[in-house]
């Protein structure tokens, strides 16, 4: 037995399983305003009146097909947007947080520079005050010096060729009246921040060989302290030697020779600044 | 039916001619019966679509635009209706492999590996009636038969079920196979 006939046989079954419609198909017709027998075609456009009125649009394999075209297209038409939507996306996640971040960091620089301008200031202020301070110092310090009248004291200040005292606590103060003579000298030795390296004053070829040297009596005994960069001339270098005899100081005081100056100068935290050698 | 024939039956219907409807009908009444029998699975409800369809054409005949399809433009249309009636009645599409027959019954699934494998079983549905040997198909077997009987060719058919052409093809064989095998000519 060859397909067709397979097929032709299959088909007889077929067509015996499936009914016979055709009635409910004419009842339908009529109950929609048409009849079947004898249609018009007023008739006929009134039934397509509820046809198309009933929103159904299985029927319609255009208009099914045209929706899914409709679909596509809107799917296509959006398309050059989404690379807009993403910018703007990209936008707000990124460009925004950026430049609020930008906008917080000038904001803050300028407060801080704010308060640099108010701190430079109350610095200044503080120095000022200090400078007065230290002035007040040397005076209450010279008087005590004198009341103590320590000969072996001023011996050793006189040996190093300065006869100012300090108060061992007051490294940071300026010392604002030697300042004050120093620049009212007729050396010119400039003044500003050392440089550790040169151990100098930028625009000036002097060598600063001691920034402070103080003698005090400290009970019996004589404290000797000596403040210069350190050997890597990045920082201060503290040096205190205590002696019982004045005139050990001597050889505490290699530093001196040949430049037997004391520099006024001020210390702030690392930085020096040297206002000149202090006068006699 | 032809193209033509079925776009001057689509005009005749237009203008209100029943008898054009009733051609058409002649012609496809079992394709869409079974394409909505396919779907929906109950006879009657098939039945019920399937008037509906036809009471459609008539009333929307129209507005048809021949595309050179019209086969797999009336089976889409069923189809269609099949699929809205089952969402507005919240049926759930089921698998073909295991839904009842049309009868409502458990229809024995038609193994080929099994039937091919026993020859005992294949002389005892050697004496099947081709309406028994038609239920002792798959389901898609017994889908792509259907409408192949129905003069629908394996493109359309592809194009309507939305299966490959070479499994529609591949179903097709089989089912041929298998129905000799079932009526004593295998």
């Amino acid at each position: 037995m060859d397909d067709e006939r397979i097929e032709q046989l299959y088909m007889e079954s077929l067509k015996a399983d499936v009914p016979d419609y055709w009635s409910k198909i004419e009842a339908g017709i009529k109950a929609s305003g048409a009849s079947v027998d004898n249609a018009s075609s007023d008739e006929v456009t009134i039934a397509k009146a509820d046809v198309n009125s009933s929103g159904d649009n299985v029927i319609s394999f255009d208009a099914a097909k045209k929706d899914i075209g409709k679909k596509k297209a809107a799917k296509r038409n959006m398309r050059p947007y989404v690379g807009l939507i993403a910018a703007a996306v990209l936008m707000v996640v990124v460009v925004v947080p950026v430049f609020l971040a930008g906008f917080e960091d000038r904001r803050k620089s300028d407060e801080q520079s704010d308060n640099t301008g108010y701190s430079t200031t109350t610095a200044a202020m503080n120095m000022e005050d200090s400078i007065s301070a230290r002035g007040d110092n040397k005076e209450a310090m010279e008087t005590e010096a004198a009341v103590a009248e320590e000969p072996a004291a001023e011996a050793a200040m006189e040996s190093a060729g300065e006869e100012e005292m300090y108060d061992d606590a007051e490294y940071e103060a300026a010392e604002t009246t030697e300042a004050s003579a120093a620049l009212d000298g007729t050396r010119d030795y400039g003044q500003g921040e050392l440089d550790y390296k040169t151990n100098g004053i930028a625009g000036s070829t002097e060598k600063i060989v001691i920034l402070k040297a103080e003698v005090v009596l400290k009970g019996d005994k004589y404290l000797f302290t000596k403040i210069k960069p350190d050997d890597s001339k990045t920082k201060l270098k503290k040096e205190e030697y205590e002696v019982e005899n004045p005139e050990e100081l001597v050889k505490y005081m290699e530093d001196f020779d040949g430049a037997i100056e004391v520099w006024v100068c001020s210390i702030h935290g690392d930085k020096i600044y040297v206002y000149g050698p202090a006068e006699d | 039916m032809s193209e033509e024939e079925f776009e001057y039956a689509m005009r005749e219907m237009a203008a209100g001619n029943a008898d054009a409807l009733k051609q058409v009908y002649l012609a496809y009444r079992t394709l869409i019966y079974t394409v909505c029998l396919k779907y929906l699975r109950q006879r009657e409800q098939a039945e019920d679509v399937a008037s509906e369809f036809f009471i459609k054409l008539f009333n929307s005949a129209g507005t048809f635009k021949a595309n050179g399809h019209h086969k797999t433009w009336i089976c889409t249309i069923a189809k269609n209706m099949c699929l809205d009636l089952m969402r507005k009645e919240g049926h759930v599409a089921a698998s073909l492999d295991d839904t009842p027959d049309e009868d409502g019954q458990a229809l024995e699934k038609a193994d080929p590996a099994s039937v091919g494998a026993s020859s005992v079983e294949e002389s005892t549905v050697n004496k099947l009636t081709i309406e028994e040997a038609r239920k002792r198909l798959s389901d898609k077997e017994r889908e792509v038969m259907d409408m192949k009987c129905s003069g629908l060719t394996f493109r359309e058919i592809a194009d309507i079920t939305g299966m490959p052409q070479g499994t529609v093809s591949w179903h097709y064989n089989e089912a041929v196979k298998k129905l000799k095998r079932f009526i004593g000519y295998g």
